[in-house]
């Protein structure tokens, strides 16, 4: 069961902390830079129609980056094997395609400094938001797969015939 | 037994300039100093802003003009257009209390400023807010073609706009220089993404200008800070 390495960190209430402060600073990221949350000079959280299905990937990244990180952390501190490179990816791309590429402060940079390459990164971006959204979800789930793998099957023997 | 920490500090630090920027990135509002004599908005040049070729909704003369700098490629720009704009002009604009203004701030690629001069042709024929919003409530992807001067002509005529006249005006490139100024405007006002608003009084004071396609909470918050 790949539950029984979740069960295995998350056993201790110090991951689930962590994990929790991940979420919601990944969360709070997101949601900044998807134009959804303000802080100034209102606080306010909205959600219009058009925002539904990237908030909920968006959800379902800042929840998997949580687990995964927290369980990388675990990895490093009780084994000598290495963090995970999939969840650093998982998350570099999640973050890239979080936020309207060309309308964030991201995007502009893009476009005011690079020229015609910037405008060609920034459409990607914002085209393929979705896809890249769901490539971060697979890319964490593998990564999630991995660890489970490392915490699970490092003292497994192998049958020679 | 060090290289946890070190990690776990590496991605502590990482984690941490996420969030400062995505915080810096909200805190896009601010209130301008326009006693400064250099500053761009001074009262004497708030009635530059707005011209006779400034597309504009409402009573000339309400206490409030928002003017939005924007971009019919942009989504967020969009996002505004649908959402947030039908709910101040039922609350505000449709009373006289705001005003609002559109200027150009054509920065998401090639075809931005085609669209924005087509919206100033709507505008000759007093179309243009009926134009902007067939162009925001049909908004394809960015830089994909949809805002070519083909797709223009072919929106312009859907809207009943005069063909033979329109067209001239966007083949001429009528209101590329109109177009250009306030694009120089924008960058002048240091605006760092679209949409981007001016909150302004009648007198000129204390404008306020954001970045971001702010829900109408956040404009209810300034107008009623403003009229009070």
């Amino acid at each position: 069961m790949v539950l029984s390495s979740f069960k295995l960190v998350f056993h201790n209430k110090f991951y689930i902390f962590l994990a929790s402060i991940i979420f919601t600073l990944f969360w709070i990221t997101f949601n900044v830079l998807g134009e959804l949350l303000f802080f100034t000079p209102v606080f306010v959280f909205y959600l219009p129609s058009d925002a539904i299905f990237v908030f909920v990937l968006s959800n379902v990244i800042s929840a998997l980056m949580g687990i995964v990180l927290s369980m990388n952390v675990y990895v490093l501190k009780n084994t000598k094997t290495k963090m995970n490179k999939s969840s650093f990816v998982g998350t570099t791309v999640g973050m890239t395609a979080g936020g309207c590429a060309s309308c964030s402060t991201v995007g502009f940079v893009l476009l005011t400094s690079f020229g015609a390459a910037g405008v060609a990164a920034s459409t990607f971006l914002s085209v393929y938001q979705i896809p890249l959204l769901i490539s971060s979800i697979g890319l964490l789930l593998w990564s999630y797969y991995s660890i489970h793998n490392k915490l699970t099957k490092n003292c497994v023997l192998r049958e020679t015939s | 037994m060090k290289k946890p920490l070190i990690i776990g500090g590496i991605v502590s630090v990482v984690i941490a300039v996420i969030v400062a920027s995505a915080l810096n990135f909200d805190s896009a509002d601010t209130v301008m100093d326009n006693t400064d004599p250099d500053s761009f908005i001074s009262p004497l040049s708030f009635s530059n802003l707005i011209t006779s070729d400034t597309p504009l909704k409402g009573d000339p003369s309400a206490p409030i003009t928002l003017i939005e700098f924007g971009d019919f490629q942009c989504p967020n720009c969009g996002r505004f257009a649908r959402n947030t704009s039908p709910q101040i002009e039922a609350s505000y604009v449709e009373s006289g209390q705001v005003s609002i203004a559109f200027k150009h701030f054509p920065v998401v690629g090639p075809d931005s400023k085609p669209a924005a001069m087509a919206s100033q042709c709507a505008n000759e024929q007093g179309m243009f807010w009926e134009f902007h919003d067939e162009l925001y409530n049909n908004q394809g992807n960015e830089n994909s073609g949809w805002v070519n001067k083909d797709n223009l002509k072919q929106i312009a005529l859907n809207i009943g706009l005069d063909k033979q006249s329109f067209d001239s005006c966007l083949d001429s490139n009528k209101y590329e220089s109109l177009v250009e100024n306030d694009l120089s405007l924008a960058k002048q006002i240091k605006f760092t993404g679209t949409p981007s608003f001016l909150v302004l009084k009648s007198d000129g004071s204390k404008p306020v200008a954001l970045t971001g396609a702010y829900p109408y909470a956040t404009f209810q918050k300034i107008f009623d800070d403003s009229l009070n």
